[in-house]
């Protein structure tokens, strides 16, 4: 599973490098995409697998929305690819360098500082009495959200409802 | 704008800097941050004009930046310790992420090169709101974890700033950029002095929110954006150009006004911390940001440019506004050295 | 014997009466120059006594000494030391300024300020006197001191003329710069003694350096080679200034103080030799100078300064009574000279162009006779005074084993000093008259011939009494051969014969081109060029260049101001050259990240 997680995680960075190298907008749309994908497939290989399904089916159906958007409304005829420009290509390779090297580093050193060890789900588990019971992560997140967090919810739905008004008020124009 | 959603946003817009004081959990002060910022972007493009609306767009694309940056500290932070409680990281890897992440918010140099960008492209309103308003809620955090700073890092980061808002100044003719690179001089002022002694920094803000409110108050009134349009103001309303130089130099620091306060205080306790390097550094800089607002001051009250006899004898009130406030803030802003006893209440 | 100090006392004391005078108002009397006239006679009547008994009773001296004050283990005392060189010396300068007091009123009749002008000379008289008398140093300076400022005051008497003024302030500033020697001289006594008083001075084994202070200080004061120059440009105050400073006061006072230290310096050879070479140089070069100059004045002051030179010289082969003996001869015939010369000067309407006189042998016979005895006197003819001290001179110098090439130079000087005389002599009084005729000649003044009339009688007879009534103190040379002994007077004949007919010859040819020598004569030496023009002149350009250039251009608006400017207009464009552009914040935000890192890391580190 580590391997798949290590695997996963490089294809998500790869993602990153190929919109971050600066091809037309519809493709760093379609980088975004892939790599909002793979992220989904990183939580649900963590464990996630509520959580990795809700972020894929709302945040990637809205991402859809929007890349269906800019490809509807993209002017280009002749959009850059990312063989179409020395430049992007170079940028292209660069990234792709820099994440070998990382990954090298990683598996000769076995870990790199920065980056969060796999280790724990043990935050989540209950110990009751003598028995050890597993609990599942997402839907206890689910519901603690909801408990816990109750106030926090009425801020986070305020902002929603607000960034609507926010959102109109800025693309209304005059 | 509508006048029920703006109230909806300004709401937000305070709520969320409220929600960043108040909470002792990382993820609701994050959460207040990005309120605070979404609010703000319809604010700041408000006319709808293509320079605010890029400004707009700089502005969410750093603080976006910023709280990202910030959320990963704070993830780091949680990773490390387990804890979402807003105390001071022990953890160097993320507390260095906040100062990086909050420097960015603030506008902290080098850090700093957005801050007279958007300034310049939005209104006058809105460049009130974020020089002032949107400086206390990263501050407030900067405040709490305080003790965690690298210190060394924290006064190399403020003497940059004092130095680059003064140099930046002297080659601005736009009050707007100005009135940024002496918010950055002054974020300078803070974050040198915010690992020896956070309090002075929250007094540095008072004074600091103090005097700017009231320099863009004095300019909305006139709806003045650049040094050569201050330079005719003398026959509109010859009262306000003193207002304007005591205001200035105040801003400056010049010893009987209030600015000369905080100034003072930081310097004394740089110099106590054994700090004379950079506490002469930074007084000598601080030079720079008075050069410049003398020289607004010279285009404002101590000039008269040529001009036609018929414009000299113009003698009419325009401007029939209303303002409440000014009175007060000129003579806070220009008087309250004597109140310098009453900081030993913020202690 | 008590009344040796008395009546030196009564004598300066009398002296004083008239300054105090200037608080009242017989001060502006009409009669005030005669009252210091008859002062003086009476102090020169008190002064008499004591001279003589000291001179018939063979003391060696008499200290009187009266406690001034005392700073801690210093104490200073108002000493007068009366030996030989001041009871001697004090006679002859009240009775040298008897005359020339006298010979004032006369010349100076016509001067608003005739009264100021006594008091001054009198001031400077007593200040001289001060200075001979005293038995310490501290005393010896106000006395120095006090002649130093006197000479100025009346060197610039007429201060409305620029010459005038220049002339003064040469005086002064040269003045200053023997100062310095004289006051590094009582600074070493001071730290190395804890008195000034000259008995324990003498008994102190001193290194070179108070010494060349000294010797220092005789040569501004004196006008030596070098501090030279002030002393002919003196001769722009009245002739009786002229005549008061160079016989009896300010410049013999340089000699004077070598006299009075010579017991410290006649053990130290190098401070000798110094003095030797520095006399024979002064002597030859002065003596040069006056040979092309055609003012009457500066002939006369010239050879006054060739006369300190040999004074130097004498001084320099150990020989002080003798240097002493000449100051008290050329005292006489020094000052008729200056006073014969301003008889001159009156009668022709003020000019003092030896060019266009000549003749006067008939038209002043007094004045005429008295300046050729006065020449003969000062070139040493037998048994006129200049031969008892001149004389004695050379021959021991002829004898002494010191430094041939000083005696040589010395010599050739001596012999010059001829040359000069006889110039003196041949234009102004030989000869047809070349003045203009409408001139109201006239020296029937009973105030001008007696006065030089008196001097004349001291000319001839003085160096005899002086001479005969001083006892040896060294031992002096008796043996020599009669080539040595003729010497002095065969340079000076090879000099009057040369120089006559040197002048006969000349005196009718077309003035050629000046020779080079003649120039370097002329401009004596260019010294004054160098000295005066040359380094001031470069000094102020450096200070100009240094002050507009260096300070102000370099210093005070490039380095500062400019630096400043340019320093912060370059950082701040370059610093807020803003370009809009969002990625390149974002990079430099990268960068300053990754710096940071670095720096925290470092320092965590």
């Amino acid at each position: 599973m580590t391997y798949m997680t290590y695997l996963l995680s490089m294809l998500f960075v790869l993602g990153f490098v190929g919109f971050s190298s600066k091809p037309s907008p519809i493709y760093g749309g379609l980088g975004l995409i892939v790599s909002g994908g793979i992220g989904c497939g990183v939580v649900l290989y963590f464990g996630g697998s509520f959580l990795g399904l809700m972020v894929f089916l709302i945040y990637l159906g809205g991402m859809l929305v929007v890349f269906g958007y800019t490809t509807a409304m993209a002017t280009e005829e002749y959009p850059e690819t990312w063989g179409s420009s020395v430049v992007i290509w170079g940028a292209l390779l660069l990234g792709f360098l820099v994440e070998f090297l990382i990954v090298m580093f990683m598996v000769l050193y076995d870990e790199v500082e920065v980056v969060i060890e796999f280790k724990d789900s043990g935050n989540w588990m209950v110990f009751e009495g003598d028995e050890l019971g597993l609990i599942r992560e997402d839907s206890m997140g689910v519901a603690a959200m909801y408990n816990c967090g109750s106030w926090l919810m009425v801020v986070a739905g305020w902002s929603l409802f607000v960034s609507i008004f926010i959102v109109i008020e800025i693309t209304r124009g005059n | 704008m509508n006048p029920l959603t703006s109230s909806a946003i300004y709401f937000t817009l305070f709520s969320g800097t409220m929600i960043t004081l108040f909470s002792s959990h990382w993820l609701l002060t994050w959460v207040g941050l990005e309120m605070s910022m979404l609010a703000i972007i319809p604010i700041l493009i408000n006319k709808g004009n293509p320079r605010s609306t890029e400004a707009a767009c700089k502005y969410f694309l750093i603080q976006a930046t910023a709280s990202m940056i910030l959320m990963m500290g704070t993830m780091i932070n949680f990773m490390d310790s387990g804890q979402w409680t807003l105390s001071n990281p022990y953890n160097q890897i993320s507390s260095f992420m906040f100062t990086i992440a909050l420097s960015m918010k603030m506008g902290l140099a080098p850090f700093h090169l957005w801050v007279p960008e958007v300034t310049q492209g939005i209104p006058l309103k809105s460049g009130l709101i974020m020089l002032t308003w949107q400086k206390i809620a990263p501050i407030s955090i900067v405040y709490q974890i305080a003790p965690s700073m690298n210190p060394t890092l924290m006064l190399l980061m403020g003497t940059l700033s004092v130095m680059l808002g003064g140099w930046g100044g002297l080659n601005q003719t736009q009050l707007r950029k100005i009135m940024a690179y002496s918010s950055i001089a002054h974020m300078g002022w803070m974050m040198a002095i915010v690992t020896y002694n956070p309090t002075l920094t929250m007094f540095n803000l008072v004074i600091y929110i103090m005097l700017t409110i009231n320099m863009f108050m004095l300019l909305l009134f006139y709806k003045k954006t650049s040094t050569l349009s201050l330079s005719n103001m003398w026959n509109k309303f010859p009262l306000l150009t003193p207002t304007i130089l005591i205001v200035l130099m105040s801003l400056g620091g010049l010893p009987p006004l209030t600015g000369f306060t905080p100034k003072w205080i930081i310097l004394k306790e740089l110099i106590s911390n054994n700090n004379i390097i950079f506490s002469s550094l930074m007084a000598t800089l601080a030079l720079l940001n008075l050069y410049f607002y003398t020289r607004l001051i010279y285009s404002t009250s101590l000039t008269l440019f040529p001009s036609f006899n018929n414009t000299k004898m113009k003698w009419q009130f325009e401007n029939m506004k209303l303002t409440p406030f000014l009175p007060t803030l000129i003579i806070t802003s220009a008087l309250s050295l004597p109140l310098m006893p009453l900081f030993s209440l913020l202690n | 014997m008590n009344m040796f100090s008395s009546l030196m006392l009564t004598s300066l004391v009398t002296l004083s009466f008239p300054i105090f005078l200037t608080m009242t108002n017989y001060y502006k009397h009409i009669n005030y120059p005669n009252y210091v006239k008859i002062s003086i006679i009476c102090a020169l009547s008190l002064c008499m006594v004591p001279t003589l008994m000291f001179i018939n009773s063979n003391y060696e001296l008499i200290i009187s000494n009266w406690h001034w004050m005392t700073i801690q283990t210093f104490t200073l005392s108002m000493s007068f030391k009366l030996d030989y060189f001041s009871m001697l010396f004090m006679p002859v300068a009240l009775f040298v300024t008897w005359s020339i007091m006298e010979f004032s009123m006369w010349y100076m009749h016509s001067d608003p300020f005739i009264n100021r002008f006594f008091k001054y000379l009198l001031l400077f008289l007593i200040t001289m006197m001060i200075l001979v008398t005293s038995n310490n140093l501290f005393q010896l300076f106000i006395g120095w001191e006090g002649v130093g400022i006197m000479s100025f005051l009346l060197i610039g008497w007429w201060y409305g003329r620029t010459d005038a003024n220049t002339a003064d302030l040469q005086a002064i500033l040269y003045n200053r710069i023997g100062d310095i020697g004289f006051v590094l001289a009582m600074a070493w006594f001071l730290l190395n003694s804890n008195s000034w008083e000259f008995q324990q001075l003498f008994m102190m084994d001193v290194s070179l350096f108070p010494l060349l202070g000294l010797l220092l200080a005789a040569t501004g004061k004196s006008a030596q080679f070098g501090l030279h120059p002030w002393l002919p440009s003196a001769m722009e105050g009245p002739t009786p200034v002229s005549a008061l400073l160079h016989s009896s006061t300010m410049v013999v006072a340089g000699v004077f103080l070598l006299i009075r230290f010579y017991p410290l310096m006649e053990h130290n050879k190098i401070i000798q030799t110094l003095t030797l070479c520095l006399g024979a140089i002064t002597t030859l070069f002065t003596a040069i100078c006056a040979l092309t100059q055609n003012d009457i004045k500066k002939i006369i002051a010239f050879s006054t300064s060739s006369q300190l030179g040999l004074m130097m010289v004498t001084i320099g082969i150990n020989q002080p009574h003798l240097a002493f003996l000449h100051i008290c001869t050329h005292a006489f015939f020094k000052a008729m000279l200056f006073m014969c010369s301003g008889s001159i000067i009156h009668n022709l309407n003020d000019e003092q162009d030896i060019r266009k006189m000549g003749g006067l042998f008939k038209a002043l016979p007094f004045t005429s006779s008295s300046l050729i005895i006065g020449s003969l006197a000062l070139t040493g003819t037998p048994f006129l005074t200049g031969f008892y001290s001149k004389d004695l001179i050379i021959e021991s110098a002829n004898t002494s084993y010191t430094n041939a090439w000083a005696l040589t130079i010395t010599l050739l000087a001596t012999s010059l000093t001829a040359v000069y005389s006889t110039r003196i002599i041949f234009y102004v009084l030989m000869g047809r008259p070349r003045f203009s005729t409408l001139t109201s000649i006239n020296e029937n003044n009973p105030q001008l011939l007696n006065s030089i009339k008196r001097l004349l009688i001291g000319s001839i007879i003085a160096g005899f009494i002086l001479s005969y009534n001083i006892p040896p103190m060294n031992i002096p040379v008796l043996t020599m051969p009669t080539y040595l002994k003729l010497t002095a007077l065969l340079v000076t004949i090879l000099g009057f014969v040369i120089a006559m007919e040197l002048n006969s010859m000349t005196l009718y040819l077309k003035t050629k081109m000046y020779s080079n020598t003649s120039k370097f004569s002329t401009l004596l030496g260019y010294f004054p060029t160098i000295v005066h023009r040359f380094n001031p002149h470069l000094n102020l350009v450096m200070s100009q260049k240094f002050s507009s250039t260096l300070l102000d251009l370099v210093w005070l608006e490039k380095s500062i101001p400019k630096l400043t400017t340019n320093l912060h207009s370059t950082a701040s464009t370059m610093t807020s050259n803003q370009k809009g552009l969002i990625k390149l914040y974002f990079l430099s935000f990268l960068t300053s990240t990754l710096l940071a890192t670095m720096i925290v890391f470092y320092f965590h580190a």
